[in-house]
């Protein structure tokens, strides 16, 4: 929040100000990557490379963007993979099997309905039994995936209708590959670009997206301000279920079938992903940008671990440090920042504003 | 409390005391035995025989035990996502030096200890971390979670460690007097656990560090030291389930128990641990696993399905907190109001929740 870094009272040395700035060390990481790959292996740098790592993350970055929202208000979402695959699944087996390439406007629609049905319903747990959101998505998490496998179905779709494998097959970019054939980047791409500037138009631009910071920062002060928190967080709660299925939907469509057993257990990755681009887990901080850094972050570590000579069983591992290290850099960096003094004289905080 | 007399009945009070005099855990201990009672009643001779009996003994003791070490990260008001990840790291551990072994008795107990130190030293990682450096529990555990799980699939290079010498997978088949061993040493470690943090005085200040760190610093508690402890015991619990998983399942595995993460912190919740910290119940912990393993068999020998088995667990967990954060407070509400008595204000809890 930028009011509150302006009206520190005191300077900061300049190395603490670039620490303390997540979204400058993701970039500083990610070029250091880069730069390593490109010393390393001339050859690896390529078209291929970037739409690899863009065609890993699509997926990643729209489930990361409603965990983000639900950390910003303060919550920590852990059903995020089961709203998304359920909601998939379950539009994949309710549309017709043919119709033109637009229809497929309507698989991706419902998805999101039924994704946003599902958060409500988180909403109402976390609201109704008042539990932390922690507990309650543990619980509704396990339901959505029993469900789906008891009553809608465990097996998987190889092939998707018609309009889902054409825009499957529908190419934005087609280059020709580093080693053979073409790299493509599937038009979803832009689906993806759209709704990350949606988020953060509403992060940034709307009441309601600004209730999010101050409910997640202080619900007590949000309360006393005439926010609604139970109005908010089922806001919030809706729009990240939306989100979920959405990326489910996108998730079916690029790889072409069906699976209800897909991302099991890799809800820690998304949630790595988030903390990684600066979200703070007790919540009232984060960006969609550091989150799309992030998931990038971590997409490019994955494809580019091998070519720098590591195996990529260290992957995991790798990631694990990375994490550690960041989160660590969070709060030292977040205790060493001075308290917002409300007393600091003025011409000291005209100072702050000043570029160093 | 000080008649001649009264010895007996103050150790009838201790035990009421020992078994934890909050409604929730009679809530718990009435739920569990209605479980048990409905599907003994619907179908007796499978559910109530001696080897369903048996197969749930022999199923609790590591969800149990994994439960007891997010439990006592709970009581210091944290949490520790990474008892898995410690789980089969310790496994993985103590494997490499099995399976090099001949199997001897010297030999079991070194990768046993080479296991145990594994995870001391993985709960020593968390411990500093969440002490040294403040960071939140959840994101320290969640980051050393994905180190620890990544590090157990580079030394298993990925696969399934086979090859277990036949003494150590023996240890999750014997019995003593028809109880399987590793439900023994389950309720020697609750004991230990209990003992530890009712009568001693890291017990104490582990408690006193969850229900107000502030107090506790102010009362010369020294916070992070607790905080390492408390996470070097946690981890030391989560290396035990490990073995005993492995020995289960006569091999090792960075693979196994993935899903034990979420149900574990769900046993504890379940059991009553306060997860805002100051509060635990071990003998709670263990009913509360027993009765989620009994609630699974109870479902699977009526032909339910495995996967509405899930949904049953996620449908008892919401059922019991609606029973503790709504209903209870409704009715003691009402019965106060019966009794002409001023309704609890609202405080900040209630605003934040």
């Amino acid at each position: 929040m930028k009011l509150a870094a302006r009206s520190g009272a005191r300077r900061l040395p300049l190395s603490y100000r670039l620490l303390a700035n997540q979204e400058i060390l993701l970039v500083g990481l990610i070029l250091l990557l880069l730069a390593a790959i490109i010393i390393a292996v001339p050859g690896f740098f390529h078209v291929e490379t970037l739409f690899n790592v863009l065609r890993g993350s699509m997926v990643s970055i729209l489930f990361a963007l409603g965990v983000l929202l639900v950390l910003i208000s303060g919550g920590i979402d852990v059903s995020f993979l089961a709203i998304g695959i359920f909601s998939a699944y379950l539009t994949v087996q309710l549309i017709p099997d043919d119709g033109p390439l637009w229809a497929t406007i309507l698989p991706f629609a419902l998805a999101g309905a039924i994704g946003l049905m599902l958060g409500l319903v988180n909403a109402a747990v976390v609201l109704g039994a008042k539990v932390s959101t922690l507990i309650a998505t543990l619980a509704t998490g396990a339901i959505y995936t029993g469900i789906m496998f008891a009553y809608i179905g465990g097996r998987v779709i190889p092939t998707l209708p018609e309009p889902l494998r054409e825009l499957g097959q529908l190419n934005l970019f087609t280059a020709p590959g580093a080693a053979r054939g073409t790299t493509r980047l599937n038009i979803l791409i832009l689906l993806v670009a759209v709704i990350c500037v949606l988020v953060w138009g509403f992060l940034t631009f709307t009441i309601a997206g600004r209730s999010v910071y101050s409910v997640g920062g202080d619900p007590l002060a949000a309360e006393r301000a005439a926010i609604s928190v139970p109005r908010t967080r089922t806001l919030v709660f809706a729009m990240s279920g939306a989100l979920y299925g959405v990326a489910g939907m996108t998730h079916v469509t690029l790889s072409g079938r069906a699976d209800p057993t897909t991302f099991s257990g890799a809800e820690l990755n998304i949630l790595a992903a988030v903390v990684l681009g600066g979200a703070l887990i007790t919540g009232g901080r984060g960006t969609v940008r550091g989150t799309v850094l992030g998931v990038l972050l971590i997409g490019l570590i994955s494809t580019s671990l091998v070519p720098l000579g590591v195996p990529s069983i260290w992957q995991q591992a790798t990631v694990g440090v990375l994490l550690i290290i960041g989160v660590t850099l969070q709060t030292v960096t977040a205790s060493r920042k001075p308290d917002r003094s409300i007393l600091a004289a003025p011409a000291a905080r005209e100072k702050e504003v000043l570029p160093a | 409390m000080t008649t001649p007399s009264a010895g007996t009945a103050r150790s009838w009070l201790d035990i009421v005391k020992l078994l934890g005099t909050r409604g929730s855990f009679l809530r718990l201990l009435a739920v569990s035995a209605l479980i048990v009672l409905v599907f003994g009643a619907l179908n007796p001779s499978v559910y109530l025989s001696g080897s369903n009996l048996q197969y749930i003994a022999l199923a609790t003791p590591e969800l149990a035990i994994l439960s007891l070490a997010i439990a006592i990260a709970m009581l210091t008001a944290g949490i520790d996502l990474s008892v898995v990840g410690i789980a089969n790291l310790s496994a993985i551990v103590a494997a490499q030096v099995l399976v090099a072994s001949d199997g001897s008795p010297t030999w079991l107990l070194l990768g046993c200890a080479a296991g145990l130190a594994t995870a001391l030293a993985c709960g020593l990682v968390n411990g500093v971390l969440v002490a040294q450096f403040n960071v939140p529990p959840i994101l320290a555990t969640l980051g050393t979670s994905q180190l620890f799980l990544g590090l157990a699939l580079v030394i298993s290079g990925g696969t399934v460690i086979k090859g277990l010498p036949s003494s150590f997978t023996d240890l999750a088949l014997v019995t003593v007097a028809g109880i399987p061993l590793i439900f023994l040493i389950m309720l020697l470690l609750a004991g230990a656990v209990a003992v530890l943090v009712s009568r001693t005085a890291l017990g104490f200040r582990m408690r006193m560090v969850g229900a107000n760190p502030v107090a506790a610093d102010y009362s010369g508690i020294r916070r992070r030291r607790v905080l390492v402890q408390a996470y070097v015991i946690s981890g030391a619990l989560a290396g035990v389930a490990g073995l005993i998983i492995s020995a289960r399942a006569s091999g090792a595995n960075s693979q196994y128990g993935l899903s034990y993460i979420l149900l574990a912190i769900v046993v504890a919740v379940l059991a009553g641990v306060n997860p805002e910290g100051g509060y635990i119940t071990v003998f709670g912990v263990v009913i509360a696993a027993l009765a989620m393993q009994f609630l699974a068999t109870g479902l699977l020998s009526q032909g339910v399905s495995s996967h509405l088995v899930n949904v049953a667990q996620g449908m008892l967990l919401i059922m019991m907190m609606l029973l503790s954060t709504r209903i209870v407070p409704w009715w003691s509400d009402r019965r106060n109001k019966w009794r002409r008595q001023a309704p609890v204000p609202k405080d900040r809890a209630e605003v934040a929740a």
